[in-house]
């Protein structure tokens, strides 16, 4: 299961930054299995493997607050999407 | 005397020829670096050879490159990888590999070019983590095969594949992706197979299609997968060999 945030920034992450922002969000969501960055777009996309999707669906607004992202834009399950 | 124009085409039958993919597998695996390495492990130009081969020319179409690379750690660690395109990055992240697994990374570059630089870093967070596979395939999305006239009756997917079909090292595949046609932007039920439509007008922003990994979801994005006993592990994707259609003349744009 992922979730795409929109975090409002569109920064090219150098390889100390993206080790920070690793150990940030693993620090604050402890069932994250990955994550991707892309800096063309600001979206955030956070990777939960093959959780339970009622364990992401109940947290989204939380997941959004820790990742300090703007704006929710899709979760991803298997092959359904729902978008915001 | 008045010469009539029939409100069909002739009947059209696009083919589509995919590349095999180029594969690498190491005889010594190279250890990960602990920062970015300044210059990324994996790197493909895109050829002509290697893009999809239509049987006539379309008006319009999306390639998408998928580049993999893949290794294993002995410590539990974190993998990190950057792609770029051109030189530029086109996106980052991290996965937790735990010890003695293998990794992949499925990266997707949406909209490639001849000659365009593809590349791919890996590092970790871990001096005992290395890599030692590496692949290269290009697909095609939002195909639409004439400008005027747009709307098709019928459009006939005739013929459907899968791919990209690796061998090297201990493949296994995490998931296959299916097509989403497109009718006026509304996407229509996914198909894995051959399947008809009596009327499909697609729209340049779609096109007739979408694959899954590389437009519709991973589009200049990528995902670390990991597995206890294989690599490369990755997706596939559904994709389309063979569409017959008509177009209907005289129709005005939705």
């Amino acid at each position: 299961m992922k979730l795409t945030l929109d975090v409002g920034v569109k920064k090219d992450l150098t390889d100390k930054e993206m080790s920070v922002l690793d150990r940030t969000l693993r620090g604050v969501i402890s069932e994250l299995v990955g994550w991707s960055y892309s800096p063309l777009t600001g979206e955030l996309t956070l990777d939960f493997g093959d959780v339970d999707e009622n364990v992401v669906l109940v947290r989204i607004e939380d997941y959004k607050a820790k990742a300090k992202a703007v704006k929710v834009l899709r979760l991803e399950f298997m092959e359904l999407v729902k978008e915001w | 005397m008045v010469r009539l124009t029939p409100a069909l085409t002739s009947r059209k039958t696009l083919n589509i020829t995919y590349a095999a993919p180029q594969e690498t597998l190491l005889a010594v695996p190279e250890t990960l670096p602990t920062a970015e390495p300044a210059v990324p492990q994996i790197g493909y130009t895109v050829a002509a050879a290697d893009l999809p081969a239509f049987n006539m020319g379309v008006y319009q179409r999306v390639f998408v490159a998928m580049v993999f690379g893949a290794g294993k750690a002995t410590t539990a660690g974190t993998v990190y990888w950057r792609m770029k395109k051109n030189g530029v990055s086109v996106a980052t992240g991290s996965g937790a590999v735990a010890a003695n697994a293998f990794f992949t990374v499925n990266a997707y570059f949406y909209n490639v070019s001849i000659n365009d630089l593809l590349e791919l870093a890996l590092w970790s967070n871990r001096t005992d983590t290395v890599w030692d596979y590496k692949a290269y395939n290009v697909q095609v999305s939002r195909l639409i095969l004439m400008n005027k006239p747009r709307l098709l009756c019928p459009c006939n997917f005739t013929s459907v594949g899968s791919g990209p079909f690796l061998v090297l090292g201990s493949p296994a595949v995490y998931g296959v992706g299916p097509i989403r046609v497109y009718h006026v932007d509304v996407v229509l039920p996914t198909i894995t197979s051959v399947r008809n439509y009596e009327i499909i007008y697609p729209k340049d922003s779609f096109g007739m299609f979408r694959i899954a990994y590389g437009d519709f979801s991973y589009a200049n994005s990528g995902t670390l997968l990991t597995d206890s006993s294989s690599r490369p592990l990755h997706f596939r994707n559904y994709f389309p060999l063979q569409i017959v259609m008509r177009g209907v003349r005289g129709v005005v744009e939705p």
